[in-house]
């Protein structure tokens, strides 16, 4: 069936597209070693589309029928090469799959060719992205058309297996030598998309899928711990990176998904996830492949693609992670990137050297030192824990619920709703330090390992069964983050605890006046830890409330990653932003989970001028619908 | 260019927590052990120096050592070494001793420049850097807050804050000392590559012996003793008494509204239409009518 020369250059065109995959590859191992495991199961979910490439459903079903039309095609073409008998009815069926499934690969590229040509921003390698929808339209059109011709020439009429070749043959003309000129395009069109497949944006075949198989389940609120023994801190040059972040950075097809869920994006900042893995990508594909052969070690600098401040406009919300379809996680980088920028260079925004400062010498964020928290304890009313007792819950407090004016309310309402119910809590007065979160999320790992390392010595001189915190930074990085220093504590943030005592009606709550509430959710808590219905639920214990939703109901406020720190020299802020989305939708009362989201919101309520909302965090909220 | 920076470690009180009234009720974690930030500005300002003119920055501190962590990240800012004068006794060392310490090491290690903060947070002292200039018959300008190298002079331009925003400009020759005033600088945030250096350093260590004790007590001739250090004492506190002139009913309204009642009030006189005018113009302004003359 084919000639040698057609075989000569199926081969050529295998070959060509396996070298230049091996040479993606090498691009990747000059990154740092790093351990992962491989999950056929995440793969498949994806491909079959019962994962986050359907949020979008349009494309996503695309992308579906795309995909999977591949690998149905791909299975016909090598089945049908063995001389493989089959029984009539089989034939007919395939015949007419092929048929409609190519229909539907048709009307996915058109879609996407579509939306190309639609977008409202540049692309910086159009070629690569538009090249192979052509070629992939092109072989369906041919092979179409093919099949149209054989029908014509052959005269059968319409055929119930064959639906749009027998309406295309209706229009052919009969002539051999055009269908074996379609049919040449056709089988051209096939083997130059398979040899061009590494150099397009269709080599996210292959790094996209490595990239999910190799997921292992990464929590994107977990960072990676790195031992300060010596340099290089964090990431300075391109090879810094482990492997399977120059993979992240590899399988990154630019679909955008992360910006459209970016406070830093929807705000207005010159800041996008996507915008930093282009650049990263940029410079990781200027590297030849001879350097990496003789080992040579100037790899480029991220500094020459990343500005230096492009990396302090992220809160480290982690929304960018949790949207994206194949599992890249932006975040790690940009914090690998301040890592370097704080502990190698000591560059970083003015505002957090105070921090920086407050947090080694006092031990808190505020600056106000452990007396200060000592002082605290008599108008808590709440009982201050002693190394021999055996406590049930001992109450983080958190720099913000200690100092801050405004999150002192949440604390004051949680030791009343807790009173009420009667659990006994205790807390530790002034042998709490911050719990580092803020130092770790600026880059500033050396101050975050000595607060650490200060608060498990603390813990370890209590007995308790549980940790109860008010903020979710703290909760997160207690719970998530302590273990990676040997401190594995039962921790738990105050919505799990208010949940429980609701729903066994320890808790009387009276109704309330008809009122709509809407919620912020807390991007630590409901994408780190996955609590999200909880303060729902709780919210609708109470008679008279009704939840309205966001349409974006979790994006950040803006606060994490320092940036509370930061943010009040900026023009531009995530906060007003998010304000505005409250705004519009009309309800009474913004209840919020986190004294950062509270501060912020307040903020940005009176930022944009708007009286009628009020900002209250749930313990508030439930404290005065207490019976 | 060898420049000597002073720096002293300080303690800081943040919170009054302690039982005992004896010790002014601060215990052990109300102190925070710090760097005086003045002489982080002198720190920062002798780098800048060094950045321009090359040579070498020296810190030098006197006393026990308080807070080991914080000297060293003040020395991981870029100082080359560090010097500990060691008074090995716990009593306080009286300033005149300190200020002839200093000038003996300054003198010995032939410093061409040499800062140190305006003043320490904890004693509020001021006078140590103008001792050592005396002791060294050296050129000294207090509280400088901008320093301008004159290489071919070997010299420096110092300006010190005037009173309502005027300055004045100084020119000293070297050697000199100079205490540093507030706003100099932002003192840098040390790196972790050079806080590990500063970690792996040794500190020289310099006994009071080593710096020639016999004539310690001639260069010192006045003696000074710390008589005595108390809390402010409470002032006398004031209550407010409603005037004894007022009727009993007065007073008692006084103290319960917490103000007194003016009478306020204008006899008016002049024809009907002018004093009607008035009063439609009295109601307007208050507020009780919003109808304006030109209307009725």
């Amino acid at each position: 069936m084919y000639s040698y020369f057609d075989l000569l250059l199926i081969t050529v065109c295998i070959g060509v597209m396996l070298i230049g995959f091996y040479r993606r590859r090498n691009l990747w191992r000059i990154g740092v070693e790093e351990q992962r495991f491989g999950d056929w199961k995440a793969v498949t979910r994806q491909f079959i589309g019962i994962d986050r490439i359907m949020r979008r459903r349009i494309s996503g079903l695309a992308h579906v029928v795309l995909s999977c039309g591949f690998v149905f095609f791909l299975a016909i073409i090598v089945i049908f090469q063995t001389p493989l008998s089959v029984p009539v009815w089989l034939s007919s069926v395939l015949c007419f799959l092929t048929n409609s499934v190519g229909f539907g690969m048709l009307l996915a590229t058109s879609y996407f060719v579509f939306k190309f040509f639609s977008a409202k921003r540049t692309f910086q390698n159009s070629r690569n992205r538009l090249l192979p929808l052509i070629l992939l339209t092109l072989v369906i059109l041919s092979g179409f058309f093919t099949e149209g011709f054989r029908l014509s020439i052959t005269e059968v009429g319409f055929h119930w297996k064959s639906p749009l070749g027998s309406i295309l043959s209706a229009a052919l003309p009969d002539s051999p030598i055009i269908m074996e000129l379609t049919y040449r395009v056709h089988f051209y069109a096939v083997l130059s998309f398979i040899a061009l497949l590494p150099f397009t944006s269709m080599h996210h075949i292959f790094s996209s899928s490595l990239n999910v198989y190799y997921e292992n389940g990464h929590n994107p609120g977990i960072l990676k711990k790195i031992i300060l023994d010596k340099e290089p801190f964090g990431v300075k040059t391109i090879d810094e990176f482990s492997w399977k972040q120059l993979l992240d950075i590899d399988s990154c097809v630019q679909c955008r998904r992360c910006d459209a869920v970016c406070p830093a994006t929807l705000a207005g900042m010159p800041f996008s996830p996507a915008g930093i893995l282009e650049n990263a990508y940029m410079l990781m594909t200027k590297i030849r492949q001879d350097d990496i052969v003789t080992n040579k070690t100037l790899f480029p600098e991220l500094e020459e693609g990343i500005s230096k401040d492009q990396i302090w406009f992220c809160s480290s919300c982690m929304a960018c992670a949790e949207e994206c379809p194949v599992y890249v996680d932006p975040l790690d980088k940009i914090i690998d990137m301040r890592r370097n920028a704080v502990l190698s260079k000591a560059e970083f925004p003015r505002e957090l050297q105070s921090l920086y400062e407050s947090l080694e010498i006092y031990g808190d964020v505020f600056g106000k030192g452990k007396s200060k928290r000592k002082e605290l304890l008599p108008s808590l009313d709440v009982e201050k824990a002693v190394y021999n007792q055996k406590y049930d819950y001992i109450l983080w407090l958190g720099c913000q619920a200690s100092f801050h004016e405004r999150s002192k309310g949440i604390l004051s309402a949680l030791l009343s709703i807790l009173k009420a119910s009667g659990m006994k809590i205790a807390v530790l007065g002034e042998h709490e330090v911050c719990c580092g979160d803020t130092a770790r999320r600026t880059g500033n790992e050396y101050l975050f390992q000595q607060l650490v390392e200060t608060n498990i010595e603390s813990l370890s001189n209590y007995h308790f069964k549980r940790l109860l915190t008010v903020c979710p930074h703290c909760f997160n990085t207690l719970k998530n983050e302590y273990p990676q220093f040997g401190g594995s504590f039962d921790v738990h943030h105050y919505v799990d605890v208010l949940k429980d005592l609701c729903s066994s009606e320890e808790l009387k709550l009276r109704s309330s006046s008809e009122i709509t509430v809407t919620v912020q959710d807390a991007c630590y808590l409901c994408r780190a830890n996955s609590i999200r219905d909880e303060p729902r639920e709780i919210l609708q214990k109470i008679a008279g409330v009704s939840i309205v939703e966001m349409p974006d109901s979790t994006i950040c406020c803006g606060a994490g990653g320092g940036r509370m720190w930061i943010h009040d020299n900026c023009k531009v802020r995530m906060n007003d932003n998010r304000a505005k989305m409250v705004r519009d939708t009309k309800s009474n009362i913004l209840i919020t989970l986190c004294p950062y989201c509270l501060v912020m919101m307040e903020d940005g309520m009176v930022s944009i001028k708007s009286k009628s909302i009020v900002v209250r965090d749930l313990c508030e909220f439930l404290e005065q619908h207490l019976l | 260019m060898k420049i000597g920076v002073c720096v002293k470690q300080i303690y800081l009180i943040s919170g009054r927590t302690g039982d005992d009234p004896k010790r002014q009720f601060v215990c052990a974690e109300d102190f925070v052990q710090v760097i005086n930030p003045y002489d982080l500005e002198a720190v920062e300002e002798a780098l800048r120096i060094r950045g321009v003119l090359g040579g070498e920055v020296t810190l030098i501190t006197l006393g026990k050592i308080l807070n080991e962590e914080r000297l060293r990240r003040c020395w991981a800012m870029g100082a080359d070494e560090l010097i500990h004068i060691d008074t090995e006794n716990n009593e306080r060392t009286p300033c005149c001793s300190k200020a002839d310490l200093l000038a003996r090491l300054i003198r010995r290690k032939q410093f061409d420049l040499v800062l140190c903060g305006k003043k320490s947070l904890d004693l509020d002292g001021e006078r140590t850097a103008a001792r050592i200039a005396e002791r060294l018959s050296w050129g000294h300008v207090a509280g400088v807050v901008k320093m301008d190298i004159v290489e071919d002079l070997k010299g420096v331009n110092v300006q010190r804050a005037l009173e309502r925003g005027d300055r004045e400009v100084i020119f000293c020759r070297f050697p000199a000392i100079f205490s540093v005033g507030p706003g100099l600088n932002q003192p840098r945030y040390p790196t972790l590559t050079k806080t590990q250096w500063a970690w792996k350093q040794e500190i020289q260590s310099v006994k009071v012996q080593d710096l020639d004790e016999s004539e310690f007590r001639q260069c010192c001739p006045r003696e000074e003793m710390l008589v005595e250090c108390s809390l402010p004492k409470p002032r006398p506190r004031k209550t407010f008494t409603p005037d004894s002139g007022k009727s009993a009913f007065d007073r008692i309204k006084q103290l319960m509204s917490g103000g007194e009642e003016k009478e306020e009030g204008n006899v008016h006189q002049g024809t009907p239409e002018n004093l009607g005018e008035r009063v439609v113009n009295f109601l307007s302004e208050k507020g009780f009518i919003t109808t304006t003359l030109e209307e009725i």
